[in-house]
């Protein structure tokens, strides 16, 4: 008696499959699952075989890196991974500054208060593996850049997760841990094996740092005046004071970056990485243009932002979409 | 271009002839006692990179038993990479084993050179006074010496110098 052909291992194969981009399976589908087959033998359906989960692990591996821009992607997926890994550049530089201005602030209050806590100074130390984590990448180290990125995503997920008594966390700290993941996955997956960044010189990596003193220099006088005046009378400062803050100057470069991306037409990924970068903002904000409070200039300049990023991630989401290289045609 | 150990097994199992996917993963895992085994996911990412990179190409394709075979074959490019990273991991190995020996022979002799990973094909090691390349025993005999006399020396700086 012969055994029937199998079919029900090929058939799972060619689900695997279906995780690669449909160009790349039109080229290497079949091919694949010929290796596949003769890599298992030739197992009876009675059996109930399935691929094993190294081998599903490897074609996940492989879907990422083709999707990315892994070595002979096509354009679309060039620009997608280009997207990514300015995605992931982006986020680590807002995190790395975060951390520095968090550091600066301490020293401050140390000189001019008081000195914070252990816990603070010990998880704004820790913070500080983003500052490592971005002169790292920016420098072309990928393996010491992700293991930076950990400890400073780990960091950064622990003080947010036990910051608050967890009947208070809330839609803030949701949207702050996902700034931090969504920064870690861009990182992990975005530079893969076939995308290493080219080195920048230091000249171009350690100047934007000193960007982290600008929100404290900008928001010092403000404490000043209003630590000065009269509760009512310094309401107005209220208006501003939520544009200097590292988030409200974040906002801030989004949107000029934005713009000058759109006016000078500028490649798909830097459009839809900005793109991304404002929505993850804009849903960071939300709640401020929420008037569950009522606090006139709080809410006020949280809905301005709000519309402001709306409008403009939008434009950039239509435009980069619209600039994407077209998909490589796959014939039935 | 950065060559990794499976980029260089794969690289290896096409110098001999042109070779399918499967055919490849077996030849790894021959090439490399076992140790490195390609899933087929990690096959093809390295067969995209040596394909992007010139190193390899389609030679042709069957169907056996209609399933499909698609063999690759090292390009001229290829067999130049392969063979400037075989160099590169010879001198590696090279460095690594004269040190060894250095160590074994004892603590007061000295390591020869390292060759500088990257060279080109290092040149046979010559002696001291351009005789001839050093061999074996006798580096194994100047490390003897040597250890022998910083014994000497350091009972001579304990019985207060030497006589």
């Amino acid at each position: 008696m012969t055994e029937p052909c199998p079919v029900l291992l090929e058939q799972r194969y060619r689900a695997v499959l279906r995780l690669l981009p449909a160009s790349y399976r039109a080229e290497r589908e079949d091919e694949m699952v010929a290796a596949f087959m003769e890599m298992s033998g030739e197992v009876p359906d009675e059996r109930g075989p399935r691929p094993r989960w190294g081998e599903i692990a490897s074609v996940v591996a492989l879907a990422v890196r083709v999707r990315l821009g892994g070595a002979g992607a096509e354009p679309r997926f060039v620009a997608w991974g280009e997207a990514v890994r300015l995605l992931a550049l982006l986020g680590v530089g807002f995190q790395a500054l975060v951390s520095l201005y968090s550091l600066l602030s301490h020293g401050l209050s140390t000189l001019l208060v008081a000195p914070p806590g252990a816990r603070q100074v010990a998880l704004t130390l820790v913070d500080c593996a983003w500052v490592a984590a971005y002169v790292a990448v920016m420098r072309g180290h990928v393996r010491p850049a992700k293991a930076a990125a950990l400890v400073g995503g780990g960091s950064s997920l622990y003080a947010l997760a036990t910051g608050l008594p967890v009947e208070l966390l809330g839609w803030s700290e949701g949207t702050a841990a996902l700034i931090v993941v969504t920064t870690l996955l861009a990182l992990l997956v975005g530079f893969h094996r076939d995308a290493r960044p080219a080195p920048r010189p230091w000249d171009r990596v350690v100047p934007p740092l000193a960007l982290a003193a600008l929100p404290l220099a900008l928001e010092l006088p403000l404490v000043a005046l209003e630590s000065a005046m009269p509760g009512p009378e310094a309401e107005p400062l209220l208006w501003v004071a939520f544009w200097l803050s590292p988030d409200g100057l974040a906002i801030v470069a989004v949107l000029v970056a934005g713009a000058i991306a759109l006016a000078r037409r500028r490649s798909p990924s830097v459009l839809l990485a900005l793109a991304t970068g404002g929505m993850l903002l804009a849903a960071y904000r939300l709640p401020v243009g929420l008037p569950l409070e009522f606090n006139q200039p709080l809410w006020v300049t949280g809905v301005v932002q709000c519309a402001m990023l709306a409008v403009m991630v939008s434009l950039l989401l239509v435009a980069g979409v619209r600039a994407l290289p077209a998909a490589r045609q796959v014939s039935a | 271009m950065n060559i990794t150990e499976p980029m260089f097994l794969a690289l290896t199992a096409l110098v001999d002839e042109p070779r399918h996917g499967y055919g490849i993963v077996q030849e790894v895992d021959r090439l490399s006692g076992g140790r490195v085994q390609l899933k087929i996911g990690s096959l093809y990412g390295v067969l995209d990179r040596l394909a992007a990179d010139g190193l390899v190409e389609l030679d042709r394709e069957e169907v056996q038993q209609g399933r499909l075979r698609r063999y690759y074959r090292l390009t001229d490019e290829g067999a130049e990479a392969l063979a400037g990273e075989a160099t590169r991991l010879a001198a590696n190995a090279e460095a690594a084993t004269a040190r060894l020996r250095a160590r074994r022979a004892g603590p007061g002799s000295t390591a020869p050179e390292s060759t500088v990973p990257g060279s080109t094909v290092p040149e046979p090691r010559r002696s001291p006074t351009g005789r001839g390349p050093i061999t074996r025993p006798a580096t194994a005999l100047v490390a003897l010496a040597g250890s022998a006399l910083t014994a000497l020396a350091a009972r001579a700086a304990v019985n207060g110098g030497v006589a």
